[in-house]
This record gives C-alpha cells, sequence and structure tokens, in this order.
C-alpha cells in the first residue's frame, strides 16, 4: 500500500466539452465588473494582464470584442524615458510589461504608438558582463528576463541590438543535470524556467544545445493521473503548467510523450460552466491568466475550435508569421 | 452606512498613522495577519497589536488599500509630493498588504539610497511580508537588492583566515548569512516546496557567502532534520544537492585554500597544509565519506515513507 500521488481527482460532473462563448463572455467583460481594491491589487501586472486577455480573444476568433482604442491609449503612456515600458501608468519600467506592451502593440500592428528605438536601447541597456539580463535597473538576474528580453527584439526585428553569443552562454549555464533550467546558474529545474530558456533557445536558434530526451523525460513526469501537469515533482496539477510544459515539449518535439486525452480532460475540467473562463485546478475560482492557457494549451493539442498558438510567443501563429520572425523548433 | 469621501480619508490616515505607531511601540513585531472582521466596531481602530502580533481587521482593507496605493501613484506620477517619512509609512503599509507591488519596493530603494531608510529596516520589512505571504517574488527580489547593498560597503570585513579551521566569514556576515538562512527556512515551512525561498537561499550562499566551505557543511547538517520532516519538498532536497555540488566544486581545485582567500594577502596563503597530496587524498575521502552519507538518509527516509518522488529524484 503506497502513499496516494499528490494529484486531484476529477468530479464526473465536471465540464467536458469546450465553453468558448462563455470565455469569450467572461473576458470580454472582465475588468468592468472589478471594484476598488482588487483592482488596485492587480494594477501592478496589469499589462500582462491586458496582454492575456487580448492574446485569449484573439485564440478564439474574438479580438473585436476588445476596444482597441482604449488599449493603444493605456499603453502609450506607460513608456518611460528611458525606454522601458511599465505595467501600468506611475508604475516602474519593466522586461516583463515591455515584453508584454511589445505582444499588444504586435497583435494590433501599432508598433508606432511607442518609440520602439527607445525599447531595443532599454532592452541592450539591461545586459550584463555575463550575459544574463537584469529584469530592471535594480539588477535582478533571472533567465525570465533573457526570454523577455530576445523575445522583445525578435518581434521588432532587432535581435542584433544584444551580444547573442554570451546571452547563449549564460542560459546554458543555468542548465541543470535533469536537463531542466532553473532562474539563476545553480537553481532548481522549474517548468516556468523551462519553458522560458527553451522559447529563449529557439529564438537564438540554439535548441541542438538541449538534451532532448532527458529533457523530455523530465517535462512528461509532469503528467498526473488525473492527465494534469505540474510544474516540479510532487506538486499539484496546475491549467497552467498545460501551457509551460506542453509549449516547452513542443519546441522540443516531445509533444507526443505526453498522453493527450488525459490532458485535455484535465483542461477541460478547470472551465467553470457558470462564469466562463479557467481555474488553475478543477473547482477553483477563474482568472484569466489561467484562461489563455487552458486556451492555449487545447490549441497546442490541436483543438479546431481555437486558432493555433506559437509555442514560443504564446500568440496565434499568424501573428509572428506575418512580421517574418524566424523560429525553427526541434522535430 | 454612506461615508463622504473626506471621512474616508481621515479615517485612512488615522490608520495608517496607527500602523506606523505600532511600530514605534514595539520594535519587536514578527508577524501579520488579517483578522475577518466584516463591520467596524464603534470607532475603534482596525489595527490591533497583540504582543509581537500585528492585525489588521478585514473590513478597513477596501478602504486602506486603494487609498495609499493611489496616495502613492499621485506622487510618482508628480501630481502630489510627499514627504520622505510620509512615504516610507505609505510604502510599509502598501507592502504589507500587497507586497508583489513592485514600484512601491522601488520608492524605498531610492529612500535607502537617500539615506532615510536603513537597509535593516528594510530587511526587517520583508521578513513581516513573508510571514503573510511566504512566495512574493518581489520580496525575496528586494531582499537581494538590500542585502547587496550592505554587503558592498567597503568597509566590511569579508573573509578571516582562522588558520587550522580554514578560513571563515567575519562575524558580521555570518550574522546577515544566518539571518537569511533563518528567513528561507521559516518561508519554506509556510508554504510547500518554496521554490522562491529557496533559490533565494541559494544565492545567499552564491553571493554573501561566496560559497565558503565552513558555511556550506554548516548548513548541509543543519537541514538534514528539516528535509527529513519535510519529504516531498523537492526544493529542500535540491538545496541539498547544490550544497554537495558546491562542496565538490571548493575541494577539487589544488588550491582551493587560493578561492576562497581571494580577498587576503597572499603571503597569508602560504599556511596551507604540507604533504599537498595527503591534504586531496583527505578531500576526496571526505567528499565521498559525504555522499555516502546522503545516500543513507535517502535510503532511510524512502524506507520510512514510501512513494515520495521527491525522494528517488533526490537519489
Amino acid at each position: 500500500m503506497g502513499t496516494p500521488v499528490k494529484d486531484v481527482v476529477i468530479k464526473s460532473d465536471a465540464p467536458k466539452t469546450l465553453l468558448l462563448e462563455k470565455h469569450a463572455d467572461y473576458i470580454a467583460s472582465y475588468g468592468s465588473k472589478k471594484d476598488d481594491y482588487e483592482y488596485c491589487m492587480s494594477e501592478y501586472l496589469r499589462m500582462s494582464g491586458v496582454y492575456w486577455g487580448l492574446t485569449v480573444m484573439d485564440l478564439m476568433g474574438q479580438l473585436h470584442r476588445m476596444n482597441k482604442d482604449e488599449i493603444l491609449e493605456f499603453v502609450k503612456p506607460c513608456q518611460h524615458e528611458c525606454g522601458g515600458i511599465s505595467a501600468s501608468i506611475g508604475h516602474d519600467p519593466h522586461l516583463l510589461y515591455t515584453l508584454s506592451a511589445v505582444q499588444i502593440l504586435t497583435l494590433y500592428n501599432s508598433l508606432h504608438v511607442i518609440d520602439v528605438d527607445k525599447v531595443v536601447e532599454y532592452v541592450k541597456s539591461l545586459q550584463q558582463p555575463d550575459g544574463s539580463f537584469a529584469g530592471d535597473q535594480w539588477g535582478e538576474i533571472d533567465t525570465r528576463f533573457s526570454f523577455c528580453a530576445v523575445a522583445t527584439l525578435a518581434l521588432l526585428g532587432r535581435l542584433d541590438a544584444v551580444d547573442i553569443d554570451k546571452a547563449v552562454e549564460f542560459v546554458l549555464s543555468c542548465m541543470n543535470f535533469d536537463g531542466g533550467f532553473g532562474c539563476r546558474p545553480g537553481s532548481e529545474s522549474h517548468a516556468g524556467q523551462i519553458y522560458c530558456c527553451t522559447g529563449f533557445l529557439a529564438i537564438t536558434g540554439q535548441l541542438h544545445q538541449v538534451n532532448a530526451d532527458l529533457l523530455g523525460w523530465w517535462l512528461c513526469e509532469r503528467q498526473l493521473p488525473s492527465g494534469g501537469l505540474n510544474g516540479r515533482p510532487e506538486k499539484l496539477p496546475d491549467v497552467c503548467y498545460s501551457w509551460w510544459v506542453l509549449a516547452s515539449l513542443k519546441i522540443i518535439g516531445r509533444l507526443h510523450w505526453i498522453d493527450r486525452e488525459k490532458l485535455e480532460h484535465f483542461i477541460l475540467a478547470c472551465q467553470d460552466e457558470e462564469t466562463g473562463g479557467f481555474a488553475d485546478r478543477p473547482g477553483d475560482m477563474v482568472d484569466p491568466f489561467h484562461t489563455l492557457f487552458g486556451i492555449a494549451g487545447l490549441s497546442l493539442l490541436g483543438n479546431e475550435q481555437i486558432k493555433p498558438v506559437n509555442p514560443v510567443f504564446c500568440m496565434p501563429e499568424e501573428v509572428p508569421r506575418r512580421i517574418n520572425v524566424k523560429l525553427e523548433l526541434l522535430n | 452606512m454612506a461615508e463622504s469621501e473626506e471621512e474616508i480619508s481621515v479615517l485612512i490616515e488615522r490608520v495608517v498613522k496607527d500602523i506606523t505607531n505600532a511600530f514605534k511601540k514595539n520594535p519587536d513585531i514578527d508577524e501579520i495577519g488579517l483578522i475577518p472582521c466584516p463591520e467596524a466596531r464603534c470607532n475603534r481602530s482596525p489595527i490591533v497589536l497583540v504582543e509581537n502580533k500585528l492585525g489588521i481587521e478585514s473590513w478597513c482593507i477596501k478602504f486602506l488599500l486603494p487609498y495609499v496605493h493611489n496616495k502613492l501613484l499621485q506622487y510618482k506620477l508628480r501630481k502630489k509630493w510627499l514627504e520622505q517619512d510620509v512615504l516610507t509609512d505609505v510604502t510599509r503599509t502598501l507592502l504589507l498588504l500587497n507586497p508583489d507591488f513592485a514600484t512601491a519596493w522601488n520608492v524605498r530603494k531610492e529612500l535607502v539610497l537617500s539615506g532615510t531608510i536603513e537597509p535593516i529596516q528594510d530587511l526587517y520589512l520583508a521578513k513581516l511580508a513573508l510571514t503573510k505571504f511566504p512566495k512574493s517574488p518581489e520580496t525575496w527580489i528586494h531582499r537581494r537588492w538590500v542585502l547587496q547593498k550592505l554587503t558592498q560597503e567597503a568597509s566590511l570585513p569579508c573573509l578571516v583566515n582562522k588558520g587550522s579551521t580554514g578560513v571563515e566569514l567575519s562575524e558580521k556576515l555570518q550574522q546577515i548569512v544566518q539571518e537569511e538562512m533563518k528567513v528561507c527556512t521559516e518561508a519554506a515551512g509556510r508554504y510547500p516546496s518554496n521554490y522562491n525561498a529557496w533559490s533565494h537561499r541559494i544565492w545567499v550562499l552564491q553571493h554573501i557567502a561566496k560559497c565558503n566551505v565552513k558555511v556550506l557543511l554548516d548548513e548541509l547538517s543543519s537541514t538534514e532534520n528539516w528535509v527529513s520532516m519535510h519529504i516531498s519538498d523537492h526544493s529542500g532536497f535540491h538545496y541539498r544537492q547544490f550544497l554537495l555540488k558546491s562542496l565538490l566544486a571548493a575541494r577539487s581545485l589544488p588550491n582551493n585554500a587560493l578561492t576562497t582567500l581571494s580577498l587576503l594577502h597572499s603571503e597569508q596563503i602560504c599556511s596551507l597544509p604540507k604533504g599537498e597530496k595527503d591534504f586531496q587524498e583527505r578531500q576526496k575521502t571526505d567528499m565521498s565519506h559525504l555522499c555516502v552519507k546522503e545516500l543513507a538518509l535517502c535510503t532511510d527516509l524512502i524506507e520510512t515513507y514510501t512513494g515520495h518522488e521527491a525522494l528517488w529524484c533526490h537519489r
């Protein structure tokens, strides 16, 4: 008699079909019903929140329901003198929100709204002598920021602005014995960091440096009996890992190592039939973050009601294609 | 009960003052929390201080947070100037409620740089925030920035050659490192497999303790008990892997003393033990002894608690 594995049990009355319209309604009206307290609490990531909402609507073919002018007017004053972009007006600039802003403007084909050259300058200024990237002027180093830097530059067609070789050197120094990646050299492998690093290596054309079989094994071990994916051993499944893990597998050409049916079953169970949207696991409260990654995960699994999603940028495939971003994934 | 905007702002200013006074009255507050309390009770302050615990009644949060949040933004947008002491109080209140509000931490960085706030005050504030929000990434990030500031002071002695026991950290640095280990342990206990707490712990050993061998060995022995009681904690076991790997790296270099004594005069390094070969042999057996011990620990835990993935990964 073994110890029970940390996992969830999906109830028999959990949703089994994709409730696309409910999700579109949920996102379209999100924000209008927020009270002051909740709005303030999440303002520190608003730019990313907008990116999540827009992307999931676009994936569902519902982008027209969002207010483009209002959003462009919101983004513009968030660019600071240094070129970096903040999560919301009055907040400090950071690479995370600079990427989200560039993704939003790319979706809307409206990069002219900001000073693109200054964005490039900002990203360039954050690269360190060892090739790593700081998140902002205060100097925190994390492989997430390496990803943000190159993804931003790739969307702007300006990868030439930074020392790519050094940047690659740093990311590779964060590879662990299990084939995974952590936030800094010596840190534990984590599915989110792995997504950032494999995405980074895809953009910089260095995927051959990954041990695809080893990493692929680690990633598919994230699948639990319920079908859901976790981010590290002995953690509970979470719908957002359906994205971080799945996209990583797609990038390294091992998507088929996952049991797709069981994962799909888990993702669908995370829907809320009444409010629309997805939660981190069945029965919990929904939010736009998990809604995007639920839908994006289903897209990667081949659901035909959703547009194909690009596994590196987490945007509809047609977007990076439109702007000619070259990406080669492993087979 | 409708309250005018002015009444609310008077109320909130009083609450912020109550919080400030609570810290003045009791500099040993070691935990913050929310007290479920749906309604205000006849003019009593929502700030409750019991022994070393600071509680905020939940009814006031929905007024308090937006008010201080907007007050800070008005300052950032240069619409309303705030004095340094007011900024200190406003950001403290904000961060105890929402420590992921990075911009508020950054305001405090400026206050540290201008000398208004002592670095140690922010280590204290971050520690408090972590009692309620043990994962908060921005809190750990701010902590690292403060630690870098603290240890960058030119006058701070780093390493001391203790002769036979090898190189040790200066007392001041030891204190700082020990405090960080304590904060990490507490946060790791508050949330299972706390990635941010453990990766911070590793960062401290790498950048503050400079992978000092004595510190690594101390950590190896002091975390043995913890991981035995948290056997699903993959991060905890990964930490031990990091310690073992770092010890291996430190000891496999022929002149490992050189790397750890990089700040001292080269003359002092001549006190390396004679018979280099014997020294190296001792190092190797020390390492394999540690690994054997680790394997034994792992086996014991696996046999006691069957079916835990983290233990097998560690093996």
